[in-house]
């Protein structure tokens, strides 16, 4: 019915016409091209072409006028006499005065006088792909941005860095600083999209020093919806994805189940013989034969008589892994009302997220209700919001044998498998009993019994309150408040076999024999409260002297922060380790022996004063110095307070010398800056300064307490790290503000870095904190352009805008190499003389020349324990790329994205050769080979090539695919590169007929991350991924994390 | 009116900074976790974690010293099964000793502060008893710049023989404490007998201390029993020992902190096989029984055997052989070796004694080997739980075998060790050996998997994390090769 109402509407935008022409030119008689001619106080619009010549169908009366608009002038209206019209356009020389941006502490500032990189991204481009989590929004857009989707799942971890990492092991990410209030990082995934309008990027310590700590790494300034002054306005938006994986590693296809110590070796096939309840892929070629399949089942049939049965499986490849994930949907119903007078505004929102993942059951629901508002009277203008967030998961836990995730189980499924005739976890050959493999349980079966459900709720609320004082004086107070509380529980059922099964009918060992009493439910539990109380007080004084020539603002200000946190978890959280005696009570009274319980608290002060000095001299020359002292309440009280300063400079020098308007006609603007800031940090959690006592091993057993010395030796002398930041830009805006581009050079010392550093055992210790001896250089350059061509494609608006950043870093500290994270055969590591984020894997012996050693007899590679430089962790390039092209009512956008220069270790790939599922343990077809380029010793201390000894269980892969190949790190090594098609959204937005209740009405087909292209070296997964979360050890991945997804589908959006 | 403001303004600053205390001063003292701690409070926790230790991390050695073999349907562990040691094989001890020994260090330097001897003697007891086990695995390493002395992140290795110097030192150390008259004054039933949960009775029992000592420095002494070079040394330290105060039969040395049947709170060798009782791990399942051992008891008409091994489904004790992948219905270890409550092992007093009875043999010490042999073997059965152990033992000795009867035996040391290595199944992996190492004795088989090394290694290569956090040091001790490099007593 809407949608017949809506048609009828677009039919009657086609009334009758009259036809007007003309050419739009500017002061000096120049056309301007592609200048928008609309008819006044209409939608009805048109385009200038290259000439500035124009022809538009006028519908309106004869007293109609039309409006020019270009950018780069100021807007012109004219009414229209005749059918021709010619219209002078003036060169608007203040827009770029005009604009305004937020900065540090919700200081606004013109662009122009900014001394270092600000960075705004309009609120349209980051929801246009209706991402759900507003850093997805966020990717590609901003050189020096790199948000990392940590995993996919119906709940996507993001980590937003800045400028690349600085901090050792303290916190990288950028700060989220909402209505100028600071919100935890993870805070992002519980924000609306569509309620911030505002998004600004201060890239580094330079733009964001007055925020004290928290600058060091950039910070991500949002401002919420508070409405807006005018007619109501009130937009419904609704929105559907699917999800669906996007790639898998790369699997083979050949070979189905045998265990790699099988039986015998066929001396006819060369291969062990099938397995029928066998995990492992490393059995015979598919040949289509009828093979049985588990072990014998019994079942009483309907005449109660106990029968034998047994499953045959064809032996073919059936893509067992690919069939276990499914199609996730995602849906997005949003409402808003805002709506404001002369006194005042409002804005009330809400959303409702729906999402359903890849792996069966998996869901989520996030629930977002915000109100905003304004209100002056007289002197006093006061502002404030109120939202509240729920987010919800119901994700598969892990399994009750060895506690693996169902991707490991799915991977131990062979080929030759329909995964999905035992999603009935109860049917005869589903249950556990009668499972067909004999080692890991049914992937169906954790997707029914293990379930970790987490509940989330936020609560932010600001006020704010403005006094002007004088024309010169103006006095603001603000609150916020930010509170988090998080619970989750994960669950596990019990397991009971049968009689039958525990006997272990094969002999193979399998999972029931280790059983005979069953398994018993399980369960644990984590709740924790976060909450931080911010205050701030600004006093701000603005003077202007010397004919206005002279503009002077001094900020001066304190800033109270206290954070507050409390945890408590039960039998071991998401590890669920309280056992439980009745079935289905997963409640910690129905435990079985003392449940395990932790719990803490967090207390946290800061205090900082600051003043900020702006000069600017007749709005073409600007300095501005900041300071800061901060307390912070972690640190030694001789250690924590300390003072940075700041100063930074913008010249336009289009406007100061006007000799350059004359010679350069075609540049429009042109500004150059130079900062140089020093920020202070404390990147040590509380209560670091003394060692801890713990009670471990068990204890307390009935009364005996036992408390064990920890593993990390404190350091009291602690002393705040520096970040001195230098930076110098470039900011040129040409043709008629078509071309626009900026260059930023920037560097940055980090001294005194926090670092948890690992420590021989041989200290008695594992761990200490010290301030690093030496500096972390980080330097790079970011280019960003946007570029409207001046190529006429008719009706057709093409603009192209790509930015790039180059990054460069290197750890100069005299240390040994400190490990960030990561597993015994790769890891993430700082290492001396290397950009801060290294990989290290063991490898093979190799001779001089680099070449594998093996042994002449086996044919075996033999693990070297010294861990190998494998590149950097982090990318060192990152592409932006965007396109979009408007013809009427049709906007198409696309962002795509490069990331480079840097290798991820697949830890993934050692999962796939142990279950012999990857393609490379298919590479000799499972027959002998010669390790490629290898060599063996010639027995005088040097190496010749090796052209005999092979590998001889190349086939069982016993020796040599599971258990050799996969035991370093080496082979998992894969270069991080990728292109990502992050964002395509094609828009329509259906013609309305004027006095419409509905004002707008767009629909769009959206998609997200939809092709990803990765170099021939990565056969694995998504090097955006980390295991490791939203954590410091990023780039290593394994099988607890799920194949990368890509997300298409539409959005409708109507306004009234 | 412009007064006002700044007033405002100052009184607003003020109003801040009068908080700033209120603020900052929130950190200390840590309300989540003890920042001290006392000797009475530590010391339970170090004795369990040393008895952990030698219970837990030495699991792997039992394959090639033959009383297990990984079952069929396991994936072999390739380094365990062909003797391919790398950086990261069975080497979790390394770390787990300097920790509890950091914990004896504190312990020590509080006792001192607060007057508590029994503390510091045992403390110097079990610094010497895990500082021995680290050169038993690994030969050289450090010492004099371990535990954080001189303020060392990166110490230096010692010797092993200066290391184990260092240990026979420690333990005169604990006896000169232990056998002075004021010690005793200094204990308290209340607090030290809940405390102290090795030797447990109504008070610390100091003579079954004494007794510790000597037998942990007898033990000391006769690991170096091929080092010609040290017997002059040797028979010096043996000249302090009083035969009569080592371990007799019955003086276990077991910490036995209240091990209950849940989870978390097991006896940590029987959870190294289930989570909670009748929660296997996968370990039940791959470790199994080991023809060599499984043979022997059989040969001799072992009652221990049901102790150590269940019977297959078939009602057999069958075994498989050490390296072989493929083996069904393989024997179990046994039900009754898994108990959820039973103490901790740091040394059984069958240890203990034959030690003695090998000491005696080789005139390292006064007394009737043969009795003490005898007394051995009782002290085994008995803690193996076998019925009227007095009679089964001496049934057990006098079968005609030359395996199991002294008068029988032509070569008596090979009789002990071969014994020792019978009765410490499961408990004294570690002890069992440092003795195949010394002498060779039981002549164990070697791997049946393909591809395996000529022997079996005489020692662990360096943990991982020293070649990543302390690599000068322990390049220093250059390339270790497990095949052929040997600790210092083992020559």
């Amino acid at each position: 019915m809407l949608f017949a109402l809506l048609m009828l509407n677009a039919a009657l935008v086609f009334a009758q016409t009259r036809t007007i022409t003309g050419t739009v030119k500017d002061e000096t008689n120049t056309p301007v091209p592609f200048t928008t001619v609309t008819e006044t106080g209409t939608r009805n619009a048109t385009t200038a072409d290259a000439n500035g010549n124009f022809t538009i169908k006028m519908k309106g009366s004869s007293g109609g006028g039309l409006t020019f608009t270009a950018t780069g002038f100021t807007p012109l209206a004219l009414k229209v006499t005749g059918t021709e019209i010619d219209a002078k356009l003036t060169r608007n020389a203040s827009e770029l005065n005009a604009v305004v941006i937020n900065t540090a502490l919700g200081i606004k500032r013109t662009a122009r006088s900014t001394g270092y990189s600000v960075t705004s991204i309009p609120t349209t481009s980051i929801t246009q792909a209706r991402a759900t989590n507003l850093a997805n929004g966020l990717s590609g857009k901003v050189a020096g941005l790199a948000v990392f989707t940590v995993n996919n799942g119906v709940n996507p971890q993001t980590r937003i860095v800045l400028r690349g990492e600085r901090s050792i092991l303290g916190n990288n990410q950028a700060a989220i600083v909402l209505d100028n209030i600071p919100v935890t990082s993870d805070y992002i995934q519980s924000i609306n999209p569509d309620d911030i309008i505002s998004t600004t990027i201060l890239k580094g310590a330079n733009a964001a020093a007055l925020y004290g700590s928290a600058a060091a790494n950039g910070v991500i300034l949002l401002t919420s919806n508070k409405g807006k002054k005018g007619r109501p306005r009130i937009s419904l938006t609704q929105s559907t994805t699917i999800e669906n994986i996007s790639f898998f590693p790369k699997f083979q296809t050949r070979f189905g189940a045998a265990s790699t110590e099988g039986p015998f070796v066929d001396p006819l096939t060369g291969y062990i013989p099938h397995v029928p309840f066998e995990n492992q892929q490393y059995g015979a070629e598919y040949n289509g034969a009828v093979l049985p399949l588990g072990v014998p089942v019994q079942y009483t049939d309907a005449n109660g008589n106990l029968r034998d049965t047994m499953q045959t499986v064809v032996y073919s490849n059936k893509n067992a892994i690919k069939k276990f994930f499914q199609t996730g949907l995602t849906t997005q119903n949003g409402i808003s009302y805002s709506d404001g007078d002369d006194h005042g505004t409002f804005y009330l929102s809400g959303q409702y997220v729906s999402t359903t993942g890849t792996i069966p059951k998996d869901k989520s629901q996030r629930s977002v209700v915000r109100l905003g508002a304004t209100r002056e009277y007289g002197k006093f203008s006061a502002s404030g919001s109120v939202s509240y967030t729920s987010f919800n998961t119901d994700v598969a836990g892990t399994d009750y044998n060895q506690g693996r995730p169902a991707y490991w189980n799915a991977l131990n499924t062979p080929g030759e498998i329909d995964i999905r005739q035992y999603r009935d976890v109860n049917s005869l050959f589903g249950q556990e009993s009668n499972f067909y493999n004999a080692y890991y349980p049914n992937p169906y079966w954790q997707i029914y019994n293990s379930r970790v459900v987490t509940r989330r709720q936020d609560i932010l609320a600001n006020a704010e309150l403005n006094f002007k004082a004088a024309d010169w004086v103006n006095l603001t107070y603000r609150i916020g408040i930010a509170g988090t509380s998080y619970q989750d529980k994960a669950t596990k059922a019990g397991v009971i076999f049968t009689d039958y099964s525990i006997s272990d009918p094969a002999g193979a060992s399998n999972t029931a024999s280790g059983f005979p009493n069953g398994v018993t439910p399980k369960e644990g539990d984590d709740l924790s409260i976060y909450s931080t109380v911010q205050s701030d007080f600004l006093a701000t004084f603005n003077k202007k002297f010397l004919n206005n020539d002279i503009d002077v603002k001094f900020i001066v200000g304190g800033t109270v922060n206290q954070l507050s946190s409390r945890y408590a978890s039960v039998g071991g959280g998401l590890s669920a380790t309280t056992q439980l005696q009745i079935p289905g009570l997963y409640n910690v009274s129905n435990a079985i022996g003392v449940p395990v319980v932790t719990e803490g608290k967090v207390q946290q002060g800061s205090f900082g004063a600051y003043g900020d000095l702006q000069l600017s001299y007749k709005n073409y020359l600007f300095i501005e110095a900041t300071g800061r002292n901060d307390w912070v309440s972690v640190l030694n009280p001789s250690n924590r307070s300390f003072f940075y300063p700041g100063i930074s400079g913008s010249f336009v020098f289009t406007d100061a010398f006007n000799s350059i308007k004359g010679s350069l006609p075609w540049l429009d603007f042109g500004k150059i800056t130079a900062s140089y800031t020093k920020v202070g940090t404390v990147s040590l959690g509380a209560y670091q300064l003394s060692n801890t006592f713990a009670q471990t091993s068990g204890f307390p057993y009935g009364s005996l307490t036992g408390f064990a010395l920890g593993t990390n030796l404190a350091n009291n002398g602690i002393k705040p790290e520096f970040t001195s930041a230098y930076e110098y830009g470039i900011h040129l805006t040409m043709f008629h503000s078509r071309v626009n581009l900026e260059a930023t050079y920037y560097k940055e010392d980090v001294s005194n870095e926090v670092v948890p550093i690992s420590l021989s055992s041989s200290t008695g210790f594992l761990t200490t904190t010290q301030n690093l001896p030496g500096l972390i250089h980080n330097s790079g350059i970011e280019l960003t352009g946007d570029v409207t061509p001046l190529l006429n494609l008719g009706p057709v608006e093409w603009s192209v805008g790509a930015n790039a950043s180059f990054m460069q870093s290197k750890v100069d500290a005299d240390i040994a190499p400190i490990l960030i994270g990561g597993y015994g055969a790769g890891s993430v590591y700082t290492v001396q003389g290397k950009p801060i984020r290294e990989l290290r894997v063991t490898d093979y012996k190799r001779d001089p020349q680099g070449n594998v050693i093996v042994d002449a007899k086996t044919g075996y590679p033999t693990a070297d324990p010294t861990l190998k430089d494998a590149g950097r962790s982090t990318p060192g390039v990152i592409l932006g790329i965007n396109t979009s092209f408007k013809y009427k009512a049709f906007a198409l956008h696309v962002q795509g994205e490069y990331r480079g220069d840097y290798n991820v270790f697949q830890f993934i790939g050692d999962a796939l050769s142990f279950t012999g599922t990857s393609a490379i343990t298919a590479v000799a077809g499972r027959g002998k080979f010669i390790y490629p380029n290898s060599v063996i010793s010639d027995g005088h201390g040097g190496y010749q090539p090796n052209t005999t000894a092979a590998i001889q269980d190349g086939a069982t892969g016993g020796g040599f695919w599971a258990s050799k190949y996969n035991t370093v790190g080496s082979p998992f090594v894969a270069s991080g590169a990728y292109w990502k098609i992050r964002e395509v959204s094609l828009s329509y937005r259906i013609p309305l007929k004027d006095n419409s209740p509905i004002k707008e009405f767009n629909v769009s087909l959206v998609a997200r991350n939809l092709f990803t292209f990765l170099p021939k070296d990565n056969p694995y997964a998504d090097p955006e991924y980390s295991i490791f979360g939203t954590g410091n050890a990023q780039s290593v991945s394994n099988e607890n994390l799920s194949p990368p997804t890509r997300i298409f589908g539409a959005s409708v959006n109507l306004v009234f | 009116m412009k007064k006002i403001y700044i007033g405002l303004i100052a009184l607003l600053f003020i109003g801040l900074a009068g908080c700033t205390k209120a603020i900052l001063d929130v950190n200390s003292p840590n309300p989540n976790a003890a920042s001290t701690s006392t000797p009475q409070l530590t010391t339970p926790v170090a004795l369990e974690n040393a008895a952990r230790i030698s219970q837990t991390d030495y699991l792997p050695l039992s394959e090639w010293m033959g009383f297990t073999a990984t079952n069929g349907g396991f994936a072999l562990d390739v380094a365990l099964n062909s003797y391919q040691l790398t950086s990261t094989s069975l080497n979790g001890s390394w770390q787990d000793l300097y920790l509890n020994i950091s914990n004896w260090n504190y312990i020590k330097t509080q006792a001192t502060k607060s007057k508590l001897p029994l503390y510091e003697a045992i403390s110097d007891l079990f610094q010497a008893y895990d500082f021995s086990c680290l050169v038993d695995l690994y030969g050289n390493v450090p010492y004099t710049d371990a535990l954080l002395k001189s303020n060392n992140f990166t110490p230096k290795y010692d010797k092993g023989s200066d290391v184990y110097d260092s240990c026979v030192a420690l333990v005169n150390d604990a006896l000169t404490i232990l056998n002075d008259p004021a010690t005793p004054l200094t204990i308290s039933s209340a607090t030290d007998n809940a405390s102290i949960i090795v030797f447990k009775g109504s008070l610390p029992d100091l003579t079954k201390w004494i007794r510790f000592a000597n037998s942990l420095k007898l033990r000391l002494l006769l690991n170096q029993s091929k080092v010609t070079s040290k017997s002059a040394y040797i028979t010096s330290e043996l000249a302090t020992i009083d035969p009569s105060m080592l371990l007799q039969k019955g003086d276990d040395v077991t910490a036995d902190p209240g091990y209950i049947g849940s989870s978390g709170k097991l006896s940590p060798y029987s959870n190294l096989f289930y989570s909670a009782p009748g929660q296997a791990l996968d370990a039940y399942k791959i470790y199994h029984a080991n023809n060599f051992a499984l043979n022997f008891y059989k040969s001799t008409n072992d009652p221990r055997i049901s102790f150590f091994y269940d019977e297959d489904g078939s009602g057999k004790y069958s075994g498989n052989d050490f390296g072989n992948p493929n083996a069904d219905n393989v024997s179990a270890l046994g039900a009754k070796s898994i108990d959820f409550t039973a103490p901790s092992v740091i040394m059984l007093s069958s240890e203990a004694l034959f030690d003695q009875a090998e000491a005696i043999q080789r005139g390292w010490l006064v007394g009737d080997a043969k009795a003490v042999y005898q007394s051995a073997i009782e002290a085994s059965f008995s803690f193996r739980k076998v019925d009227n152990p007095v009679a089964a033992a001496a049934a057990y000795t006098s079968q005609g075998s030359a395996n199991t009867d002294w008068d029988l035996a032509t070569d008596k040391i090979k009789l002990i060790i071969t014994q020792k290595w019978a009765a410490l199944n499961t408990t004294s992996i570690l002890t069992v050996y440092d003795d195949y190492r010394r002498t060779g004795i039981p002549s164990v088989p070697l791997s049946i998997f393909p591809g395996h090394l000529a022997n079996i290694p005489r020692r662990l290569i360096y943990p991982q994390s020293e070649y990543n956090l302390n690599a000068t040091n322990v390049a220093a001790e250059g390339t270790i090769n497990p095949e052929t490099d040997k600790v210092f007593w083992d020559q």
